[in-house]
């Protein structure tokens, strides 16, 4: 009897710590950071897109990050200067941009002002990797079409990506029509569930049925 | 102080006033015999140009409730102007003859509002007035006339006019010299309206109250932008008036839940009467006017969904307040409840208010709203018990509704019954049980 009570007060207790332990999570800030494989696979469309929800649906205070020098960013986001920390940063529909390669400077940024963080990283390289280790959500997104699955196991490999906490990894396909064998040995590989890129036609008018796939990978 | 070589036109009646160096005649115009006024300034006078501008501004204004002038002329020493002679009272001895009723006091404040619009949109620019208040606004039977223009000026004058104008009327920035535009006359409006509103039967119109407020706001940018919109936002009350006499229904109500303090339940008493009416197949919106609480219920319930900027969650509708970079959304037609929190100013066009208040001592107002009286404010209080609601509704004058002590999210029965109480008397929300 008094076994069975016990017992059922632990769980009584499992469950509302794990509760409190979610609950905190979603309210922890994150650093989201968004990588490719190889170019063009659509790494700043689906930055801008977060950032965008991030702010214009859940009412976070955003700054987006794109690690260039010469940004084509510049020309549609630069009409209002502000100032963000040390940075010359710009204010585009509630998102402040930062387009620099500073890679100091930035993680600094990072550690010190309390917001979200979407950074874009177009080259993920040996410097540019201690922004991506500051990161607690990394996104990474490659093909799996036959010609391209190498290059996708061979960047997960050579940049040691399966040393990183799995539940803070997100991997995600370009293309959709692949056979079930490419995903599932990918995602035994990857110790990850691999996931769809989302179809986004505009990322600073997003649409309410994107919202689902966005969430889940602010999640 | 009378012009020479007037004799053979004007007969004086009467000198209405009268300085060293100015006057106000009361004269017959002999020809027709009709009265006209004719005011006289001495030549040496620093302010005899405002007969001038006088003249010149009303030139090609046609209003039939601006005063008509019909001669500006110069002798050797003297300059004046004749016009015509209003008749009928100032607004102020009328309204210490008459409380006006609420219908009236709309009717004259249109009515005013029509003729600034008319000096606002006169000619090539704005003529502004500067000079409102009660004395100036004449009532000839029905029609509402304006007089005395001496201080009035084009817009571009506006950086070199002196900061003339009556203490207590013109507007702060009239006042002090600053530059001017359209809004020193929405101000001036706006004070003749509250005063008109202390001396009629509206005085505790929540709705004519927030209109003066925003009108007679002393910062300019937070000021009602233009005579023309203060005209809207009064004419959108003489037809709700209007609506509610005939008992017409419409369902772009607005109902603002208001709390008199931080923790008294009006979040949840917001969210409760959206879920009453949705369940009662009457449209109905929850909009969140201080926090994030559709974001919220969105992020944190199970089985909501998101369509066209509309929460839907069992019978609760939340409108979703998006940021710039979602695509726009077209607001649906129903009613609106807006949750205020503890925000005292009124939403703008709000027809009807929910004020929420508790029963510990630590939540007591520090001090009721002055609108609290008004018959479409409806008082709730809540966390309280049967003593302290019959106490609170002594001292208030008025009906106490007591809200129920609820434990789940869903709306319960006593609080269906709270609102079907309030609401059976609304004319245009047919309520059933």
């Amino acid at each position: 009897m008094f076994f069975r009570r016990f017992l059922r007060m632990k769980k009584i207790l499992l469950l509302v710590n794990n509760k409190k332990y979610k609950n905190n999570k979603n309210k922890t800030k994150k650093k989201i950071c968004v990588v490719g494989v190889s170019p063009n696979v659509g790494v700043t469309h689906l930055s801008l897109a977060l950032a965008n929800f991030l702010h214009s649906v859940l009412g976070k205070k955003v700054i987006y990050v794109e690690l260039a020098e010469n940004s084509q960013l510049l020309s549609i986001v630069g009409m209002k200067q502000v100032r963000v920390g040390d940075f010359l940063a710009y204010e585009y529909k509630g998102v402040k941009y930062i387009l620099s390669d500073d890679i100091n400077a930035i993680r600094n940024l990072m550690l010190t002002e309390n917001a979200w963080f979407v950074v874009d990283i177009a080259n993920l390289n040996e410097e540019t990797q201690t922004i991506f280790t500051n990161c607690n959500n990394r996104i990474v997104i490659g093909s799996l079409s036959p010609w391209c699955q190498r290059e996708y196991y061979e960047f997960i490999d050579n940049l040691g990506l399966l040393e990183y906490d799995t539940s803070q990894m997100t991997y995600i396909k370009i293309n959709k029509n692949k056979t079930n064998q490419i995903v599932s040995d990918f995602n035994s590989h990857a110790n990850s569930t691999i996931k769809e890129m989302p179809i986004i036609n505009d990322p600073f008018s997003l649409e309410e049925e994107n919202f689902k796939d966005l969430m889940n990978l602010v999640r | 102080m009378i012009p020479k070589g007037i004799e053979d036109r004007y007969e004086v009646i009467r000198t209405l006033q009268e300085t060293a160096a100015t006057a106000v005649l009361l004269v017959r115009y002999k020809p027709i015999g009709a009265l006209r006024i004719l005011k006289a300034i001495h030549k040496a006078h620093p302010d005899v140009y405002s007969i001038l501008s006088e003249s010149n501004l009303l030139q090609g204004i046609k209003s039939s409730q601006i005063p008509t002038i019909f001669e500006v002329e110069d002798t050797e020493e003297i300059t004046y102007l004749v016009e015509e002679y209003v008749e009928g009272i100032s607004l102020r001895e009328y309204l210490s003859e008459t409380k006006l009723p609420t219908e009236k006091l709309l009717y004259i404040a249109i009515e005013l509002c029509k003729i600034v619009e008319t000096l606002h949109t006169a000619g090539s620019e704005p003529v502004l007035y500067r000079d409102m208040k009660p004395e100036h606004v004449f009532m000839e039977g029905d029609t509402v006339r304006l007089i005395d223009f001496g201080i009035s000026i084009r817009k571009s004058e506006s950086g070199n006019a002196k900061p003339l104008g009556t203490k207590g009327w013109a507007a702060p920035e009239q006042l002090k010299g600053d530059y001017l535009d359209e809004r020193c006359d929405v101000y001036g409006v706006g004070k003749v309206i509250g005063f008109m509103q202390m001396n009629s039967y509206a005085n505790d119109d929540f709705r004519i109250k927030q209109i003066v407020d925003l009108a007679t706001e002393p910062d300019v940018s937070k000021r009602i932008s233009s005579i023309t919109e203060l005209k809207g936002l009064l004419e959108n009350i003489q037809v709700n008036r209007v609506n509610d006499k005939v008992g017409k229904r419409h369902l772009d109500k607005r109902i603002a839940v208001i709390g008199g303090s931080h923790a008294v339940g009006t979040t949840r008493i917001a969210i409760s009467l959206c879920r009453f009416f949705n369940k009662r197949k009457i449209d109905c919106y929850y909009k969140d006017n201080e926090k994030n609480t559709v974001r919220k219920i969105w992020m944190n319930l199970k089985n909501t969904k998101l369509q066209k900027g509309v929460l839907y969650h069992e019978n609760f509708r939340g409108l979703f307040e998006y940021g710039e970079a979602v695509e726009k959304q077209n607001p649906p037609e129903g009613i609106r409840v807006i949750d205020c929190g503890t925000n005292k100013s009124i939403p703008m066009g709000t027809d009807i208010i929910i004020y929420v208040t508790a029963g510990a001592p630590w939540q007591q107002d520090e001090e009721l709203p002055e609108w609290i009286k008004d018959d479409r404010v409806y008082v709730i209080s809540n966390f309280s018990d049967k003593l302290q609601s019959i106490l609170l509704a002594k001292s208030l004058k008025k009906k106490v509704y007591r809200y129920p002590i609820v434990n789940r999210l869903d709306i319960s029965k006593d609080e269906e019954n709270v609102f079907s109480a309030i609401f059976k008397n609304e004319k245009d929300f047919i309520i059933g049980q």
